[in-house]
C-alpha cells in the first residue's frame, strides 16, 4: 500500500508540473539584448566602437583596393605571401556572380558597408533619446552622435565611390518591415551627395574641433576630419565622373528616374573649393602643418632629410601632417610586401616578401630634379630610360657610388628616392649601421646581389615610401615592423584638393591655385610651378591656363599621394581610367644576374590592361541582389 | 521479500512443478512414457527452457540446456503445447510417440506476436501503425558498428556510410529518408531501452544484447512522441532476464580489415614532367618545376634520398589490421528475480604505419566496452521492477586530427588519407635514415623549402608519426522502471513508471613532438650530399601536450504511464494508455550562455485502441508536447493521428482464400507529428534575440598607441516570437501478406507534407543591413515513397532449409514552398520549388574548349579570376543567354546526393550442420560530385601540394592529345576555378550493389558437445562489404564526393560462439 501512495504521489506531481508552463521557461531575464548597449555610458562606448569598425582597412593591401585594382602596383603571379584575390579588379576579371571588394553585401576585404549604417542607425536612434544612456553628458552625447553621423556619412560616401547611385538607410527598418518597404531603391547621385554632406553639416555642428585627449581618443572622428572628408565629397561630386557625365544619359531606375544628372555644374567646383579652404584654415587654426624631419641623433644631408620628411609624413603615425588616422588599420601587411631585403647583416632573412611592385609607369611620373616631368624637362634627356649609367660620388644620398644602373633611376626629383625602391638605389633607415646616410643600406636587386636570394618584385621595383623608417631586421630570421595608423587624411591631399576645385572654378588660375600646390612641391624640395615650367620646359606657359594647370595639379597628386591609394579613384573620378588603365604593365627583367645590368635594365611587359568604359568606371552589383530586390537595376554594362 | 538467492528458486521450482502441477497427469489412463528433444529449426540447436504443456492442461516440464525433456504418464492421445521466448508456439500429437524431435520456427516468421511500439508492445495482429520490426540476428555481422548493418535490412531506412575509420564510421541513417530542409535534426529519435540516445550508442550495440529492434514510420506510430517523432523513431529493447540456471553465451571474433578500394597515383616520372607541362601549358615562358636532371636521376632510382620517389599511400597505409570482438552475456534467475549481464569489448585498430624510432604508437587504436545489467524484480505478485544499468566507455588513440578542405575538424585517420593525396611525393623523401648522421637522437624527416617562400611542405609521413591523439567517453545510464498492475482498482488497469538519468563525457588530448626537418643537398664539388637541417631551432624532440576538448552532458527524464486493457465479451477489445513525459538535459560545452540553458521536453501523450473480433482495427493517439524553445504562445503543440485495419483473413467471406492466404491485412494511417529540434542547434531561443557584447570582431582601438580598445556589439539572431513546430502530417498505406506457402509482403505506401519548415528569410534585400538572417516557419516539402519487405522460408527436410529475404525503400521528397526570389521568364530554372531537397545546382558543362580563339569568343567564363580560360578549359552553356556565365546558368544537375532507393536482398541456405548465408545491399538515384579542388594535380595550399591521381594521368586535355571529353581538363599550374566550378563534368552516379556480408557456419553436432557440457558451439566465417559493383572506380563509391577520407573496409572475419 505504500507503493501505491507513492504512486499517486508521483502521478500528482507531474500533473501539476505538466500543467505548469514555468518548465519550459528556461531563459533567465537578464540575457543580454541589444538594449542593454543604451543603458550605461560604457556599454553604449562598445556600440560607439562597433559603428567605428566597420571602416575600411584602407591600410591593408589585400583589402584596399587602390592597391590591386589599379596600375599603381603590380604582383606576381601566381602570388607569393600575399592574398591576389583583389588582383582580378586590375586584369579586367571581375564579374557578377560574386564581386571582388564588394562593399554592398560585404566580401573579398570589403566590409559590409550596410550592416555599418545599420548599425550607426540604430546607435543615432537610441542614443539621441535621453532617456538611454543616463550617464551619458549632453556633451559627450552631442559629441557621439555627431562621431556616428560623420561615420553614417561615410560610409554612405564609400558606396557611392563604388556603385554610383545607392540605395539611402536613414533609418533601422525592424526585421518585421513589410518586405515592400525594404525592397530600396537606387536614388539619383546628386541626391546621395546632398544626403551625405548634409550629414556631415550636421555632424560637424556637433564634433569637438580636435581631440582633446590623445592618449585615449587619437582616431576619433573630429570637426577637422568631418570638414576635410567634407571637402573631399563635395570634389567628387564636382569631378568629371560625376558633374554632368553624359556617359550616363540613359541610366535609370525601373521607373524611369534619371540616376546621374547630364548637365555640367560649375558651382558644384566652388562648393568645393570653399569646403576644401574653410578645412585648411580649420586646421592651420589647429596646429596642423606639413610635415618637416627633425632630424635625428646623427648629422645627415640635406637631401636625406627631405626624403625622411617624405617618407614620414606618411609613416610617422599622427606626425602633423595627419589629418585622420585610423589607428584600427596599422599597416603590418602593408610594411611587409613593401620591404625589400636590403641588410648585408641579416643576408639570410628572409621574413619579409616585398611583393608589390611600382610600374615603370609610375616610376616615370615622378618630376626630374627640377620639378618637371621626364619628358618635358628640356635640360634632361630620358628618351632611353633604360641607358646604364654610374652613379658618382655626388649621388651617393640617392643612388650607390659606383653602381651601374638606368638613366631613368638619375636626375629625379626627392619625392622619386623617397617612395620608390630601386636596383642601385639607397635605401635609408633608422638602423644605418654607419650612423650615418652616407654608407648606408644598398639595394641591389638583380640576381646573384645581397638580397636576391629569393627573386625581386615582378618589376624589381618596391613601395619605399610605406615602410617606416624604424623598420628592422633581427636575428632569428624575423623583424621589427613600427605600425602607423593608415592615413586617411592629410594635410597635403587637402592642399591638392583646394588647388584642383579652385582651378575649375575659376576662369584661369588664381594666386591660391600656385600657392596651395607650391607648398606641397616645396616640402618635396621643388620649386613653385611657375618658375619651374618657366625654367625647365618648353612650355612655360603651361601653368597659365586652367588645363595646363589641370594636367600640372593632376600629376602633382599622383606623385605626392602615390602608393597612398589615391590614384585609383582619382583617375576614376577625373574620367582618366579609360586612358591610363589601358596601357601595358611593365617592368625591369628581374631573371637577369648582376653580370649583366643590360640584360636586366629590359623593358618586360606583364600585361596588357583593359578597362572598358564606361562599365568599369562602377562596381557591378552581385547579380543575386538584383533578383531578391526587383527594384534595383544593376549598373550598365554589368 | 526482498531477500532471496538463486540457491532458494533452485530448491523452490521442483518443489513447485512436482507438487502443483503433476498432480492432474497421474489421473490419466493408458499412460506413456515419452522423451523428446527440441531443436531450433533454423540451426538445428537445442533449444532450453522450452515450456512444455499438455494442451488444455497446464504446463508440465521444460527443456533442459541440451533441448532435452521427458514426461511420465502422458496419456497418448494427448497434444503438446511448447513455447518458448523468440519462437512461434508450436502443437504436436503425441499419438503414442515415445520419442519426440521437436522442431521450433524463431518468432519473426509469427504473425500472432508482439512489435516493440511506442511506450510498450503491441500485437502485431491489431497493430494498424507501420512498422518495421527487424531479427537482431540480421543485424549481426563482423564489425563493431551496428549503424553500417542497418541499410538494406531495415525496410523504410536510408542508409549510407561515408567512411570507415574506427571512431567515425558511423554510417548516416534517415527514416523513408530526409523530409525537411531546415538546419535542424533529420535523423530519427533513437530510444534504447527508451533511453534517448544518440547514432553512437546505437553503434556500439550488441546485437546479441538485442531483444526487440522496431523502426516507427508513420504518424499513428510516432505521434505519441509528439515533438520528436516527425523524422520516425528507432525503437531498440535489450533482453531481459530468463528464469532458469544461469546460461552462459559467449561470442569471440577476430577479422582481417582491409580497404575496400584505394585512390592510385600515377608514378613519379610523369608527376614530374606533368608538372612541367602544367606550367608551359599556361605560360611557355615560364620557370619548370623539375629538371631533366632530376627526372633521369628519379626514373633511374640511383639515390632515392637525393631524388625521392614517394607513394605516400603505400609508406602511409598498410595494407590490412586485425580487431577482435569479444561479447559475453550470462541469464538466469528465479522467480523473484531474472538477470540478464552482458558485456563486450571491441579492439579497432586503423590501417596505418608506425614509426618504429618513436616510443609511442600513431596508428589508430579504438577499444570499446561496455556493460549491461538487466534485472528484473518481482515485488509483490503485481509488481514488477526492472532495472538497467548500462555503461559505455571508448578508449581512442590515433594520430592527431586536422582540418579538411572546408576548414572543419577532422580525425586523424581521415587526415593522413587526405595528406597522403595533398603531399609533394618528389622533393623529399619521408625520413633519412640514421646512418646519414648516426649522433642524431632523433628521426631525421625530409622535407625542402617550397620555392619564392620561408615555409616548407606538408611531410605528410612526419606529421603522422610525430604525435598522437587520445580521447575518452563515457556514456553511462541507470534507468528504474515499475509497473504495478491495477486489478484490484479495476481489471485491466496498470501503471508504469520510468525514470532515467545518463551521463555522458568526452575529453580529448594530443601530445606531439615537432618533427626536425632536413633537405639532403648535393655538392657538386666534392661529390658528397649533406644533410641540411631545415628548423634545427623550431623542431622539439621532447613531447609537448595539448589540451583538447572537453564535453559533458546530463540528461535526465521521468515517464509515468497508466494503461488499460479490456475486452467486453469475445467481440470487443479495448486498449487505452496515457502517459506523461517530463525531460531535461543540460551541456557543460554550450559554448555561449544562452547554448548552455536547459533543454526541456513536458508531454502528455494517449493512445486508444478498439479491435472488433480482431478484424477491425482502430487506433487513436496524441501527444502534446512542449519545448524550451518556442515563445510562450507557442510552446506546446498538439500533434493527433489515427489508423484503422482490417484483418481480411478473419472473414468468413474470404475463407476461400485460406489454403493459400494464411494473413492478409490492410492498413491506413494519418496523423500529425512534430520537430523541436530545428535550426541550428546554437539557435536555442527563437523568441530571443541573440546578442554578443563582446565581439571583438566588431571592436574598436583609439588612442595615440591604439590601446583604448573596446569590444563590439553583434547580433547573430533577431528575436522572432512566431517562430514554432516542424510539422509533419503523413498518410500511410500497406497491406502484410503472409501464404501458406512461407512467403510473407509487407507493403507500404506513405505520402507525407512537412510544413512551417525553419528557414532563412532570402527575399530580405542585403542593403537592409541585418546581420544575422531571419527566420521563419515558411518553408514546405513533401515525401512520398514505399517501401516493401518480403521474406521467403522454406524446409525441404529436417536437414536442408532456405531462407530468402528481400526490402527495398523509395523515399522521394520535393520542395514545395521555397523562400525565394520571384524569377522572371528565363531564370525559373533557378527555382527550388519542385526540386528534391538535396537537389544540387550547377553549370551545364557541355565540353572542353577546342582552342583559346572558341574560349575567347563564347559567353564570358571569369570564374578563373587570374588565371584566363583556355582551350581545353571546360566550357559551360550559357542558360539565360546573356553572354556571361554566372550563378543564373545554374540548373538542376543530376539525382538528389541521398540515395533515393535503398535495397537489400539475401538468403540463406542449411544443410545439416553447415549453414550459409549471403546479403546484397544498394542504393540508386543518387548523385555526388568528385571535389576537382581536392584532387587537382600540383595544386600548392601553404605547405600541402597535390599529388597526380592516375585517372588524370591517364585521361587529361594536353595540346598533343585535345580530347574534348578527357576526364580533366588542361592542366593548370595550381587551383583552376573555372573548372573546378559544380558542374556536370564533375557529377557521378551514386548507384551501386555491394556484397553486404556473407558467412559460413557450422553447427558442432550434439553428441560431440555433450562430454563437454556445451549447449551449443557455432564456429564461422563471415565477410563483409566484399565486392562492390559500380561504375564509378575512384574510390568506394559509397563515399561519394569525399574519397579522399578514411575508407570504407572490407572485412574477413572468423569467429566462434559458445553456449553453455
Amino acid at each position: 500500500m505504500k507503493f501505491r501512495n507513492s504512486i499517486q504521489i508521483i502521478l500528482a506531481t507531474s500533473i501539476l508540473s505538466l500543467s505548469s508552463c514555468n518548465y519550459l521557461d528556461v531563459t533567465p531575464d537578464n540575457l543580454p539584448t541589444i538594449d542593454n548597449a543604451f543603458t550605461r555610458r560604457s556599454e553604449a562606448i562598445k556600440f560607439l566602437a562597433t559603428c567605428y569598425s566597420y571602416l575600411p582597412n584602407d591600410g591593408e593591401p589585400t583589402q584596399n583596393v587602390a592597391y590591386m585594382g589599379g596600375d599603381e602596383l603590380w604582383y606576381d603571379f601566381p602570388a607569393v605571401s600575399i592574398n591576389t584575390t583583389n588582383w582580378n579588379v586590375a586584369r579586367g576579371t571581375q564579374q557578377v556572380t560574386d564581386p571582388y571588394v564588394n562593399y554592398w553585401d560585404g566580401g573579398f576585404g570589403a566590409k559590409n558597408m550596410f550592416q555599418a549604417i545599420r548599425d550607426c542607425n540604430i546607435f543615432l536612434e537610441n542614443v539621441a533619446d535621453e532617456n538611454k544612456v543616463r550617464d551619458l553628458s549632453i556633451d559627450e552625447r552631442t559629441r557621439w552622435l555627431g562621431e556616428v553621423e560623420f561615420l553614417k556619412a561615410y560610409y554612405h560616401f564609400v558606396l557611392l565611390r563604388h556603385y554610383g547611385p545607392i540605395p539611402i538607410s536613414d533609418e533601422s527598418l525592424p526585421v518585421t518591415a513589410p518586405i515592400e518597404e525594404m525592397q530600396q531603391k537606387r536614388v539619383p547621385v546628386d541626391e546621395a551627395f546632398d544626403f551625405i554632406v548634409g550629414l556631415l553639416d550636421s555632424a560637424i555642428d556637433k564634433l569637438p574641433p580636435t581631440v582633446a585627449s590623445p592618449v585615449t581618443d587619437l582616431g576619433r572622428i573630429t570637426k577637422l576630419i568631418a570638414m576635410g572628408i567634407k571637402a573631399k565629397v563635395l570634389l567628387y561630386a564636382a569631378s568629371p565622373l560625376f558633374n554632368g557625365n553624359s556617359d550616363y544619359d540613359t541610366f535609370t531606375d525601373k521607373e524611369g528616374n534619371a540616376l546621374f544628372n547630364p548637365v555640367y555644374d560649375n558651382s558644384k567646383w566652388t562648393k568645393a573649393a570653399e569646403a576644401a579652404k574653410e578645412a585648411i584654415d580649420m586646421a592651420h587654426q589647429y596646429g596642423v602643418k606639413l610635415y618637416e624631419f627633425p632630424g635625428t641623433t646623427f648629422p645627415i644631408s640635406e637631401t636625406t632629410k627631405t626624403q625622411m620628411s617624405i617618407r614620414n609624413a606618411v609613416t610617422e603615425a599622427w606626425n602633423s601632417e595627419i589629418i585622420w588616422g585610423n589607428p584600427n588599420s596599422r599597416t603590418w601587411q602593408l610594411q611587409y610586401s613593401s620591404m625589400a631585403q636590403i641588410d648585408p647583416n641579416n643576408a639570410g632573412n628572409n621574413s619579409v616578401h616585398g611583393t608589390m611592385a611600382p610600374t615603370i609607369k609610375i616610376v616615370e611620373q615622378f618630376y626630374t630634379k627640377n620639378g618637371v616631368p621626364i619628358y618635358d624637362d628640356k635640360t634632361l634627356d630620358f628618351s632611353n630610360i633604360a641607358q646604364l649609367r654610374t652613379a658618382t660620388h655626388d649621388e651617393r644620398f640617392n643612388l650607390i657610388e659606383g653602381y651601374q644602373t638606368a638613366r631613368l633611376h638619375f636626375d629625379r626629383e626627392d619625392r622619386f628616392y623617397a617612395s620608390v625602391g630601386f636596383d642601385g638605389g639607397i635605401w635609408f633607415m633608422e638602423n644605418t649601421p654607419s650612423l650615418s646616410d652616407e654608407d648606408t643600406f644598398q639595394a641591389k636587386f638583380r640576381l646573384g646581389e645581397l638580397g636576391s636570394s629569393q627573386l625581386v618584385t615582378i618589376t624589381t621595383y618596391y613601395t619605399k615610401k610605406l615602410v617606416n623608417w624604424k623598420f628592422a631586421f633581427k636575428d632569428g630570421n624575423s623583424n621589427h615592423i613600427e605600425e602607423y595608423p593608415f592615413p586617411m587624411l592629410r594635410l597635403a591631399d587637402l592642399y591638392l584638393m583646394y588647388a584642383e576645385a579652385l582651378n575649375e572654378s575659376e576662369e584661369r588660375p588664381t594666386a591660391d591655385v600656385y600657392r596651395y600646390i607650391d607648398l606641397v612641391r616645396e616640402r618635396a624640395g621643388l620649386k613653385g610651378v611657375r618658375e619651374s615650367w618657366q625654367e625647365f620646359t618648353l612650355d612655360p606657359t603651361k601653368p597659365e591656363s586652367k588645363a595646363g594647370m589641370r594636367e600640372i595639379i593632376q600629376q602633382e597628386r599622383n606623385i605626392e599621394l602615390c602608393f597612398e591609394g589615391a590614384r585609383f579613384w582619382d583617375l576614376r573620378r577625373w574620367k582618366l581610367a579609360a586612358t591610363e588603365l589601358n596601357k601595358n604593365i611593365t617592368g625591369w627583367d628581374r631573371t637577369q644576374d648582376k653580370d649583366h645590368p643590360e640584360l636586366f635594365y629590359t623593358e618586360n611587359t606583364f600585361f596588357a590592361q583593359r578597362f572598358i568604359a564606361p562599365r568599369d568606371y562602377f562596381w557591378p552589383i552581385k547579380e543575386s541582389n538584383l533578383l531578391v530586390n526587383p527594384n534595383l537595376v544593376q549598373n550598365p554594362g554589368w | 521479500m526482498c531477500y532471496f538467492s538463486t540457491k532458494s528458486i533452485r530448491y523452490m521450482l521442483p518443489f513447485f512443478f512436482s507438487t502443483f502441477l503433476l498432480l492432474p497427469a497421474l489421473r490419466a489412463q493408458e499412460s506413456i512414457d515419452l522423451s523428446g528433444v527440441i531443436l531450433d529449426s533454423v540451426s538445428q540447436q537445442p533449444v532450453a527452457n522450452v515450456s512444455v504443456a499438455i494442451k488444455g492442461v497446464h504446463e508440465v516440464t521444460s527443456s533442459d540446456h541440451l533441448g532435452q525433456f521427458t514426461i511420465g504418464s502422458l496419456p497418448q492421445d494427448a497434444t503438446l503445447v511448447f513455447s518458448a521466448v523468440g519462437y512461434q508456439r508450436k502443437e504436436v500429437a503425441v499419438a503414442g510417440q515415445r520419442n519426440l524431435i521437436v522442431y521450433l520456427s524463431l518468432a519473426e516468421l509469427e504473425i500472432d506476436e508482439v512489435a516493440v511500439v511506442a511506450y510498450g508492445h503491441q500485437r502485431k495482429s491489431s497493430m494498424v501503425a507501420s512498422i518495421t520490426t527487424v531479427d537482431p540476428r540480421q543485424l549481426n555481422g563482423p564489425t563493431s558498428n551496428l549503424t553500417t548493418m542497418l541499410a538494406g535490412k531495415v525496410s523504410g531506412m536510408i542508409g549510407y556510410q561515408r567512411s570507415g575509420e574506427p571512431g567515425n564510421d558511423n554510417a548516416s541513417f534517415f527514416i523513408r529518408g530526409v523530409g525537411s530542409f531546415g538546419a535542424g535534426k533529420k535523423d530519427p529519435l533513437i530510444l534504447i531501452d527508451g533511453v534517448e540516445s544518440s547514432a553512437t550508442d546505437l553503434a556500439r550495440l550488441q546485437p546479441d544484447d538485442i531483444a526487440g529492434f522496431s523502426v516507427l514510420k508513420d504518424a499513428a506510430a510516432s505521434a505519441l512522441y509528439g515533438a520528436r517523432g516527425a523524422n520516425g523513431v528507432v525503437l531498440v529493447t535489450t533482453k531481459t532476464g530468463v528464469i532458469g540456471r544461469a546460461k552462459f553465451n559467449v561470442r569471440f571474433e577476430n577479422s582481417l580489415s582491409t580497404n575496400t578500394r584505394n585512390f592510385k597515383f600515377a608514378d613519379n616520372i610523369t608527376y614530374m614532367q606533368m608538372a612541367n607541362e602544367a606550367v608551359l601549358t599556361r605560360n611557355p615562358e615560364a620557370a619548370l618545376p623539375y629538371d631533366q636532371n632530376k627526372i633521369e636521376h628519379t626514373r633511374n632510382g640511383d639515390d632515392p634520398y637525393l631524388y625521392p620517389n614517394n607513394n605516400w599511400l603505400d609508406q602511409l597505409i598498410k595494407d590490412y589490421t586485425n580487431n577482435q570482438r569479444l561479447n559475453f552475456n550470462v541469464t538466469g534467475g528465479g522467480n523473484l528475480a531474472q538477470y540478464y549481464v552482458a558485456g563486450t569489448m571491441n579492439i579497432d585498430h586503423g590501417n596505418l604505419r608506425s614509426e618504429k624510432n618513436n616510443s609511442f604508437d600513431n596508428n589508430i587504436k579504438l577499444v570499446n566496452y561496455s556493460v549491461r545489467s538487466n534485472i528484473t524484480l518481482n515485488i509483490t505478485p503485481t509488481t514488477e521492477a526492472f532495472i538497467r544499468t548500462y555503461a559505455q566507455f571508448d578508449d581512442y588513440r590515433g594520430p592527431i586530427g586536422g582540418y579538411d578542405e572546408h576548414g572543419n575538424l577532422i580525425n586523424g585517420g581521415q587526415r593522413v588519407f587526405k595528406e597522403a593525396m595533398w603531399s609533394n611525393p618528389v622533393m623529399f623523401p619521408a625520413i633519412y635514415p640514421n646512418s646519414f648522421n648516426p649522433f642524431t637522437t632523433h628521426p631525421m624527416f625530409g622535407n625542402a623549402q617550397i620555392r619564392q617562400t620561408n615555409s616548407m611542405y606538408n611531410n605528410p609521413y612526419a606529421r603522422m608519426v610525430s604525435g598522437y591523439q587520445e580521447y575518452n567517453t563515457s556514456t553511462v545510464n541507470v534507468q528504474l522502471e515499475l509497473k504495478q498492475d491495477l486489478g484490484f482498482v479495476t481489471e485491466g488497469l496498470s501503471a508504469r513508471m520510468m525514470a532515467y538519468t545518463q551521463r555522458y563525457s568526452y575529453f580529448d588530448l594530443s601530445r606531439s613532438i615537432v618533427p626536425f626537418y632536413y633537405d639532403l643537398v648535393h655538392i657538386p664539388a666534392a661529390n658528397q650530399s649533406i644533410l641540411n637541417p631545415l628548423n634545427p631551432d623550431d623542431g622539439k624532440e621532447y613531447l609537448s601536450y595539448d589540451f583538447g576538448n572537453r564535453r559533458q552532458n546530463t540528461t535526465t527524464y521521468g515517464e509515468l504511464a497508466l494503461n488499460y486493457n479490456k475486452s467486453v465479451g469475445d467481440n470487443h477489445e479495448f486498449t487505452g494508455m496515457l502517459i506523461g513525459i517530463i525531460r531535461n538535459y543540460v551541456t557543460a560545452d554550450g559554448g555561449d550562455l544562452q547554448t548552455s540553458l536547459p533543454a526541456r521536453n513536458l508531454g502528455l501523450s494517449g493512445r486508444l485502441t478498439y479491435a472488433y473480433k480482431n478484424k477491425y482495427l482502430f487506433e487513436g493517439n496524441f501527444g502534446y508536447n512542449g519545448s524550451e524553445r518556442f515563445a510562450a504562445n507557442h510552446r506546446f503543440g498538439f500533434f493527433p493521428s489515427f489508423g484503422v485495419g482490417w484483418n481480411v483473413h478473419e472473414e468468413k467471406a474470404f475463407d476461400f482464400m485460406s489454403p493459400v492466404v494464411s494473413n492478409l491485412k490492410l492498413r491506413a494511417t494519418y496523423g500529425v507529428v512534430g520537430n523541436d529540434q530545428i535550426g541550428e542547434w546554437y539557435d536555442r531561443f527563437f523568441y530571443l534575440s541573440n546578442v554578443n557584447p563582446e565581439d571583438g570582431g566588431k571592436g574598436f582601438a583609439w588612442g595615440n598607441r591604439w590601446d583604448y580598445y573596446r569590444d563590439g556589439y553583434s547580433i547573430s539572431r533577431y528575436a522572432n516570437n512566431d517562430i514554432t513546430w516542424e510539422k509533419a502530417t503523413t498518410f500511410d498505406a500497406g497491406f502484410d501478406l503472409g501464404l501458406v506457402n512461407g512467403l510473407n509482403v509487407i507493403f507500404d505506401y506513405y505520402h507525407s507534407i512537412r510544413n512551417q519548415i525553419l528557414m532563412y528569410r532570402s527575399t530580405i534585400p542585403s542593403s537592409m543591413g541585418f546581420q544575422a538572417g531571419v527566420q521563419a516557419n515558411f518553408g514546405k516539402a513533401e515525401n512520398r515513397g514505399f517501401d516493401i519487405s518480403i521474406d521467403y522460408n522454406k524446409s525441404y527436410s529436417n536437414s536442408l532449409w532456405t531462407q530468402f529475404r528481400a526490402n527495398m525503400t523509395y523515399a522521394a521528397n520535393k520542395l514545395l514552398v521555397n523562400e525565394e526570389p520571384e524569377y522572371p521568364e528565363g531564370l525559373k530554372h533557378l527555382s527550388k520549388v519542385g526540386q528534391p531537397l538535396r537537389q544540387e545546382y550547377g553549370l551545364i558543362a557541355e565540353r572542353l574548349f577546342v582552342d583559346d580563339i572558341e574560349a575567347n569568343n563564347s559567353p564570358t567564363q571569369n570564374f578563373g579570376g587570374l588565371i584566363p580560360t583556355m582551350g581545353g578549359d571546360i566550357k559551360y552553356r550559357d542558360i539565360n543567354g546573356d553572354g556571361q556565365i554566372t550563378d543564373m546558368d545554374k540548373v538542376p544537375l543530376g539525382f538528389p546526393t541521398d540515395p533515393e532507393i535503398v535495397y537489400g536482398f539475401g538468403f540463406s541456405v542449411g544443410y545439416k550442420n553447415f549453414d550459409v548465408s549471403a546479403f546484397f545491399q544498394g542504393s540508386a538515384r543518387s548523385s555526388f560530385f568528385i571535389d576537382p579542388g581536392n584532387i587537382t594535380p600540383f595544386a600548392l595550399n601553404g605547405g600541402y601540394q597535390n599529388g597526380l591521381l592516375k585517372v588524370i594521368a591517364n585521361d587529361y586535355w594536353s595540346e598533343d592529345n585535345p580530347n574534348l571529353h578527357a576526364f580533366w581538363p588542361r592542366l593548370t599550374d595550381g587551383f583552376n576555378n573555372n573548372n573546378a566550378q559544380r558542374s556536370n563534368w564533375w557529377m557521378r552516379n551514386g548507384a551501386f550493389v555491394r556484397l553486404k556480408s556473407v558467412e559460413l557456419g557450422y553447427n558442432m553436432p550434439q553428441r560431440l558437445l555433450e562430454s563437454f557440457k556445451i549447449s551449443n558451439l557455432r564456429i564461422y566465417m563471415s565477410g563483409l562489404n566484399l565486392y562492390a559493383w559500380s561504375k564509378f572506380k575512384l574510390w568506394d563509391v559509397e563515399m561519394g564526393g569525399d574519397g579522399l577520407g578514411y575508407p570504407i573496409q572490407a572485412v574477413y572475419n572468423i569467429g566462434i560462439n559458445v553456449g553453455f
